[in-house]
């Protein structure tokens, strides 16, 4: 499953923010919107956890030194007087319809993701198949360590990467995975 | 949809939110509501309307939960409310997951095995939601009853009442995820999606009722047991 997006909201309008995070909620997953009225808040919350910035024009002008070299990550929101075309930093404009709205912040999304996410459509490996069957047949981390000779920091790996490529957590749905393809009988 | 309010049709509100039905029924509301607003039908059926509002909205904006005003309603009527929701699981959104996995499971190719996996784990499910269920009913439903009515005495101690919480709804949706990622063979792709449609029901009546329960329930039992 997506890791979900980190996003830092500044600005002093609380309509603004209130209003950005209630879209960016209703139209899109895995977001989690955090908001401030102040750059210099924002600065006392681990600045560099965020996955984007929105922020109004004055404050990115003020702190152009903490904006510039993140500005592949930053999105100014302009009002519409600011002339912002020769800095390159991307912008949304607040004076945009719904739907011109939700359209940019899905291409500024998207551009995100593209980076950060990975394909991870794998099949599993027959050392994780070994791995699978013995907890199917509900053996214990210790026992299929010994079982398959290795240490029990491996097993759990294994565990770990069967999940993620499956996307199945319990003990109970792995188990009928196994079933369903034949890896035991059922 | 808007944000309910006790002036609104009940009728609107339902073609609005076909979800709500369940909810409604548990409040003993059937169909055929004609034009009569909600706070009319609460009088009717003697109903706190405040509560039964607090409740729709609840279940249907996810990301609301007014954690003060439920608890400031007494234990009594959100553990009444929990007991029908419990019961409409049973009898309702259970069956009816069962009765599209059995006739997609006879429609689909008998060679399938894969299928009767699918059967199996969710007759695991069903046991485990039944065993959650019957320990509501034996223990933390009286246990809150028992507090409300200030009678401490005879208040059974709970022990890691929610131990098991998250493991029943992460069985849910890993059967979702066994059919979108992993289904195979052939199969009646029909009678496959009524399936999915009616686990995701059950998830997300669960999901929602899970806030009433760990946020309010649990806590409440707790406020209790010190105010006692």
């Amino acid at each position: 499953m997506a890791i979900s997006k980190k996003i830092a909201i500044i600005s002093p309008f609380s309509l603004v923010n209130y209003g950005l995070r209630q879209l960016m909620i209703e139209y899109f997953d895995q977001i989690n919107c955090h908001i401030f009225s102040s750059v210099e808040q924002m600065m006392d919350s681990l600045p560099d956890s965020y996955d984007l910035y929105f922020v109004i024009s004055e404050p990115v002008l003020i702190n152009y030194d903490f904006f510039l070299p993140r500005k592949a990550k930053t999105i100014v929101m302009t009002l519409g007087s600011e002339n912002y075309n020769s800095t390159s930093f991307f912008t949304l404009p607040l004076y945009s319809g719904l739907s011109q709205t939700i359209d940019s912040l899905q291409s500024m999304l998207e551009k995100l993701s593209s980076h950060s996410a990975e394909d991870n459509q794998e099949e599993l490996s027959s050392r994780e198949i070994d791995v699978l069957k013995l907890i199917a047949k509900g053996k214990m981390n210790k026992e299929i360590a010994e079982i398959l000779f290795i240490s029990l920091n491996t097993v759990l790996t294994h565990r770990k990467n069967i999940t993620a490529k499956l996307g199945i957590k319990t003990v109970s749905g792995l188990t009928f995975y196994a079933m369903m393809n034949g890896y035991i009988k059922g | 949809m808007a944000f309910i309010q006790a002036e609104m049709k009940l009728s609107d509100v339902i073609l609005n939110e076909t979800s709500l039905i369940p909810v409604t029924t548990r409040f003993g509301i059937h169909l055929g509501l004609g034009d009569k607003t909600i706070r009319t039908i609460c009088k009717e059926k003697n109903l706190d309307v405040d509560f039964f509002v607090s409740i729709l909205n609840t279940f249907i904006h996810v990301n609301y939960f007014p954690q003060n005003k439920l608890l400031s309603f007494c234990g009594t009527p959100i553990v009444d409310y929990l007991t029908k929701t419990n019961q409409s699981y049973e009898r309702f959104l259970l069956p009816n997951i069962e009765r599209h996995l059995n006739s997609f499971i006879e429609r689909s190719n008998p060679e399938n095995t894969s299928l009767e996996a699918l059967r199996k784990f969710f007759q695991l499910f069903k046991k485990e939601m039944k065993t959650r269920i019957e320990r509501d009913n034996v223990n933390i439903f009286p246990l809150v009853k028992d507090l409300t009515n200030k009678f401490p005495e005879e208040a059974v101690v709970l022990e890691n009442f929610d131990e098991t919480e998250d493991v029943l709804e992460e069985k849910l949706l890993d059967m979702k995820i066994i059919m979108v990622k992993h289904l195979n063979g052939e199969y009646d792709e029909n009678l496959c999606y009524a399936v999915l449609v009616s686990i995701c029901n059950l998830e997300k009546d669960i999901n929602q009722n899970n806030r009433i329960r760990n946020k309010i329930l649990f806590p409440l039992i707790e406020a209790l047991k010190k105010k006692n």
